[in-house]
């Protein structure tokens, strides 16, 4: 069958495969193209074994899969250079490195002093370490085999390659649900589908690189378990799960994903010992050793996220004893509804006994984030920090479409097609995609789970489809006698099931694998005519074959011009075509690293935080790690305050220097002042009194920065910093000086001088500004000092606390200030 | 019991009757505690208006909701945010914050006419805090068209302006919950008396139909319209939200939809569509509807294609047609979704066969 398929294909790359040019998409087609041309040795030589054959088309589209699959990844290596991008991934750079450096027991010790001052940060028991692990295995394996490669070279290709290994996983995954042609479509579309490769591009050196395959990984294993019921390979499923808790948080999806999976196959009657034995060892060995993670520690028995797999997990166990008396029950037939309305109860018992621990307080509720993709409105109202980040929003049509093109549109025919012919392992695809799709819809940045099972679930339609149409030769019974010898050892290790129907269909001229149920004998005696006139057939084929190619040139445009910009160095073009480099941020923190003390606190809005560490390796107040929010709120406010209002909460935390991005000169929209009124919406969670949104708005609820805009605004400190001298600035001779190109307006508030911070470095394009806290002028220390006392004696006078309060004065002695500040104000207006 | 002290007490207060300022005031707060007593939300006409909340000799706030709730006014909003007001109001009245310090009031348009026109109102309905000794600022007035009318949005307002915590106490909506209880038992009854043939539970077509549907739901964009509708629509999460009430969108999502925001000549079309809600309405369903189908049509193709060859029929011709329309049917849906889509995404160079 493979062999009659790839023929076809073959007739059909010959002739399209010269009107690309592309060489990603070259190296796809050849995949194809070598394919077919092996395949097509098939009917002349009987030397080669069909099932040598089969095996060594699979092992060269496999290999030309991972190989497209690595380099498509590789755009913004060639175009930069090896680096690492964006924001978090400095982090795990940094961490990574530290692990390198100081061993592994160290690294989970490791206090970091460069992030959160004053707080610190403790970053073994805050991080998932699976990806600093296997990057630093590899690292050391490279080093024993005496190849002395850098560890942010490292670090910089660990997605790529992990990216290959992926498509291997969902080829295995496929060929466990389907058959080994859907498995080989899958592993090429996850190859190179957009979806995944936006975030597994070279450089970004974050978890999901290495989760997606732990994740493909961990459902092969699980559907195999299920399949076999064998110990080995639940065991197996119980390792790679432990894996994916180690490698990222998404690992709760599989933990929730699976028990519905077995929940689901007991509603469908489907039980049987097979999944019995499975899941009860996935589940005790997956839950002891995902507790071993310092991060989750007792989160698996302690919060409702995980409650799922316990409370399934403890219905099976009942199932699988009242199932056992009903074997052993003499008569046990008339009892057929007590023992239904056993089972009842005692799920609904299950579900009453997790809710009572719930509301007793012996297991957590629902975090914000999980609760937010339920209640889609609850972060909007209550976790502005979660809303605020871009790829928390809800996903428009235009993104899947973007991120997976035509395989959006074969992903319901897939699911149809598993519903049509359902089993055991076909059920939990399904429950794959409807979970998965739903997610997606809610949150952008879950598109990443969506995509392996879309990839899936479109090989399967594809294959199906084409299985039929590409077999033209249908009525030429030369090929007839290799084809059941080829399909038998093709399912040689699926369940006994398939291979029951497939002796069924054996001798027959076109057997399909997986097709079962009584429908098929009709089918089969009319399958001995070519029923499809075999010109629509190949034009068919031809149409499928004109839309796969505009998807794999739709995903190399995709994966290059949109997703393989590090973000820390920005390219624009000259009209003649040439390319600009724009390494302002790089600029910025190399200052920052030779040019101030090595001491120094720097304040910035918390996306940079991750960067300065990396790169400038100073100390920051906020990073990206957003898991103190008033902090990140403070400083929202100082940014969003006036000028002597912000010098005191920096004076407060100890701000050395203060760093702005700014994109007015350049018209680089992702800085500050865009992301400003988030600042203003964060600080205003915390401090209500002094910041309020409204104020940041025109009268007609505008943000607006010219002229017209609110006074509030032209006054903040962010305001000041971003636009400090930009009013002496004429970018352009056709627009007036301080003309803003991000926003096309000329800036409201031109002329004026800083108070309490002085520039101390502005970048080539003016993208990084970089600001020093003046420290106390000396002419005003008397002044400061008599109304310190002042203030004092007004917090006795006015604080209804009690003088045990008071005594304490002495440790934190600028909080009271802050409170008393609100305090006041409030009782004034 | 309480209700005869207080009774008493003004009564009291009436027959003693002196005309000092501080009794004027402290009788004023005898009559509106009183009131707020009975009902959490004191009703005003205009001669209340004018004594209780225009006077300037006042040393309580008042919170005043101005609206127009009789039915030929028809303003729907209004019975709406009166709803949510209420829950507030209810909620303050039993609360430990409760004082008389802080009232909460509601002046009708066929009442009060005349405190519309003292405070220049010609939209309803309207949230306006009245702070002691003062009268309301601009800041004082609650932005309904950003913040909403839910009632968690109004208490933020309320604590934003006068300090005050109330916790909300919603009565719970048990018109959704008998609804569920119906349906579960026409549910139940149904199987009960299908019990012998539960085949159709079975039916894999039927779940298959079912699940495709809930799948294209979500990958059509529709969440992103029932997320991003306005706080108008689905306001109210008891009574469940789903993507179709939510085709009332704002002209913002609409913008959104139509094309990315960055692209220019697209918002001058939306100047003229914005004008028109209804005409923006309809334009939305239909764009939406269409991308459902598009998805809906091209997988039908592809199910064609594949059942095309399982129909029965003598000659082969029937089945050649169906496989015929079935490409068809895929090659021109897919090439107009990715024309749709170029037309969104600017500057995407592919297209096929439909520019």
């Amino acid at each position: 069958m493979a062999a009659q398929v790839t023929t076809n294909q073959s007739i059909i790359n010959d002739d399209s495969g010269s009107l690309t040019t592309d060489s990603e998409f070259q190296t796809n087609v050849n995949s194809k193209k070598r394919l077919s041309s092996s395949s097509n040795i098939l009917p002349t030589s009987s030397i080669l074994s069909p099932t040598g054959l089969t095996s060594l088309i699979s092992f060269i589209v496999l290999t030309c899969a991972y190989i497209s699959g690595f380099m498509s990844r590789l755009f913004s290596v060639i175009r930069f250079e090896s680096i690492i991008h964006e924001f978090d991934p400095w982090f795990n750079y940094r961490s990574t490195a530290y692990m390198t450096e100081n061993g592994f027991y160290n690294f989970l010790n490791w206090f970091d002093e460069l992030a959160w001052y004053p707080l610190g940060r403790i970053v073994g028991g805050t991080i998932y370490p699976g990806l600093m692990v296997t990057s630093g295995v590899i690292h050391w394996f490279l080093h024993m085999i005496n190849i002395p490669i850098h560890i942010r070279e490292i670090c910089v290709f660990l997605a790529p390659f992990f990216s290959g290994l992926t498509a291997l996983a969902t080829y295995l995954l496929t060929k466990e649900l389907w058959s080994r042609r859907a498995g080989l479509f899958a592993a090429a579309f996850i190859a190179i589908a957009p979806g995944y490769s936006s975030r597994s591009v070279a450089g970004s050196y974050d978890n999901e690189g290495i989760a997606i395959f732990a994740l493909m990984f961990t459902y092969f294993l699980w559907i195999r378990s299920v399949k076999t019921g064998s110990v080995f390979w639940s065991c197996c499923t119980a390792l790679s799960y432990f894996y994916m808790v180690s490698a990222w948080g998404g690992y709760v999806f599989i933990i929730n994903l699976i028990p519905v999976h077995v929940f689901i196959l007991l509603v469908l009657r489907r039980y049987s010992l097979r999944l019995y034995v499975s899941y009860s060892i996935f589940y005790i060995l997956g839950l002891i050793l995902s507790m071993q993670i310092p991060f989750v520690g007792f989160q698996p028995v302690r919060t409702s996220e995980h409650m799922l797999a316990a409370g399934v997990f403890a219905l099976l166990q009942a199932y699988a004893f009242i199932d056992y008396l009903y074997t052993k029950l003499p008569r046990a037939d008339d009892l057929k509804q007590l023992f239904f309305g056993l089972m009842i109860f005692i799920g609904l018992s299950v579900f009453a006994v997790v809710v009572i621990l719930t509301y007793a307080g012996y297991i957590a509720p629902w975090s914000g984030r999980f609760y937010s993709l339920w209640d889609t409105n609850y972060a909007k109202i209550h976790i502005p920090i979660i809303a605020s980040v871009s790829e928390h929003q809800p996903t428009t049509w235009t993104s899947f479409f973007f991120d997976l093109h035509l395989l959006i549109c074969l992903f319901p025919v897939g699911a149809w097609f598993c519903i049509k012919e359902l089993n055991d392992e076909r059920v939990f695809i399904v429950l794959y995609a409807v979970f998965a799709s739903y997610f997606a819809g809610v949150m952008i940045r879950l598109m990443l789970t969506l995509t392996p099972c879309v990839c899936v679930l479109a090989a399967i339609a594809l294959s199906k489809t084409l299985d039929y149409y590409a077999d033209t030769e249908t009525s030429d019974m030369s090929t007839s006698p290799v084809v059941p010898s080829n399909d038998n050892d093709e399912n040689e290790n699926e369940t006994e099931k398939n291979n029951r129907n497939l002796y069924d269909k054996a001798g027959k001229p076109k057997p399909i694998p997986g097709r079962r149920g009584p429908t098929n004998t009709n089918q089969d005696t009319d399958d001995d005519t070519s029923i499809v006139s075999s010109n629509i057939k190949t034009v068919v084929v031809i149409c499928i074959a004109m839309m796969l190619m505009l998807l794999a040139v739709h995903c190399t445009w995709v994966t290059s011009n949109a997703y393989s910009s590090p973000s820390i160095v920005l390219a624009s073009y000259n009209n003649d075509g040439s390319r600009y480099i724009i390494d302002d941020f790089r600029e910025a923190y190399y200052w920052l690293r030779k040019n101030t003390p090595e001491r120094a606190r720097v304040m910035s809005w918390w996306d940079y935080g991750y960067q300065i560490a990396g790169m400038g390796n100073r100390t920051v107040l906020v990073d990206n790690n957003t898991w103190n929010n008033s902090h990140i709120a403070l400083v929202g406010k100082a940014m969003s305050s006036n000028e002597s209002e912000a010098y005191k909460i920096m004076t407060m935390l100890d701000v050395d220097y203060v760093l702005v991005i700014f994109g007015g000169m350049i018209g680089y929209s992702g800085d500050d002042i865009n992301k400003f009124l988030w600042m203003v919406r964060i600080a205003e969670g915390e401090h209500p009194k002094d910041i309020r949104e409204q104020d940041y708005f025109t009268e007609n609820g505008e943000f607006r920065v010219d002229r017209s805009g609110s006074p509030i605004l032209l006054n903040c400190l962010m305001y000041k910093l971003c636009y400090y001298r930009f009013g002496e600035l004429q970018t352009d001779f056709r627009s007036p000086p301080g003309f803003d190109r991000t926003r096309h307006v000329e800036i409201g508030n031109k002329n004026f001088d800083l108070q309490h911070v002085e520039e101390a470095y502005t970048t080539e394009h003016w993208i990084v500004r970089i600001y020093k806290v003046k420290k106390l002028a000396n002419r005003l220390q008397a002044k400061n000092a008599l109304r310190q006392v002042q203030r004092r004696k007004s917090i006795y006078s006015t604080s209804k606390k009690t003088s045990g309060q008071a005594r304490k004065q002495g440790v934190i002695l600028n909080k009271p200030q802050v409170k008393k500040g609100t305090k006041v104000l409030t009782r004034k207006t | 019991m309480k209700y005869f002290v207080y009774l008493f007490f003004i009564c009291a207060c009436i027959t003693l009757n002196v005309l000092s300022e501080e009794d004027v005031l402290s009788d004023k707060i005898q009559q509106l505690t009183q009131w707020s007593l009975k009902k959490p939300i004191i009703r005003l006409n205009n001669e209340h208006f004018k004594h209780y909340v225009k006077a300037s000799s006042r040393n309580y706030s008042m919170f005043i909701m101005f609206t127009a709730l009789s039915p030929q006014r028809q303003c729907s909003i209004c019975k709406q945010a009166y709803d949510e007001f209420q829950i507030v109001a209810q909620s303050y009245r039993y609360s430990n914050a409760f004082s008389n310090s802080v009232f909460f009031g509601m002046v009708d348009f066929d009442d009060g006419s005349d405190a519309f026109q003292y405070l220049k109102l010609n939209t309803a309905p309207v949230f306006i805090y009245f702070p002691p000794k003062m009268k309301p600022k601009k800041s004082d007035y609650m932005d309904l068209s950003r913040s909403g009318f839910s009632a968690e949005q109004i208490i933020k307002w309320i604590h934003d302006r006068a300090d005050v915590e109330i916790q909300i106490y919603r009565p719970p909506n048990y018109s959704g919950f008998l609804l569920v209880i119906l349906m579960i038992t026409m549910i139940l009854g149904l199987l009960y008396v299908k019990r012998d043939s539960f085949k159709f539970l079975f039916n894999h077509i039927v779940w298959g139909i079912f699940i495709i549907l809930a799948i294209l739901f979500c990958i059509s964009g529709q969440i992103w319209n029932s997320i991003r509708g306005p706080p108008f629509t689905h306001r109210n999460p008891q009574t469940g939200q789903s993507g179709i009430v939510c085709y009332f969108i704002s002209g913002q999502t609409w913008n959104l939809i139509n094309g990315p925001p960055f692209m220019p000549q697209n918002k001058n079309n939306m100047g003229l569509f914005a004008d028109d809600s209804n005409m923006q309405y309809i334009a939305e369903t239909y764009i939406v509807q269409i991308l459902f189908f598009l998805h809906f049509g091209v997988s039908i193709g592809v199910i064609l294609l594949n059942e095309a060859p399982k129909l029965k029929s003598q000659t082969g011709k029937r089945n050649s047609f169906v496989a015929a329309v079935g490409i068809v049917v895929v090659v021109i849906l897919f090439s107009y979704l990715l024309s749709i889509f170029r037309s969104k995404y600017q500057g995407y160079p592919y297209s096929f066969l439909i520019k």
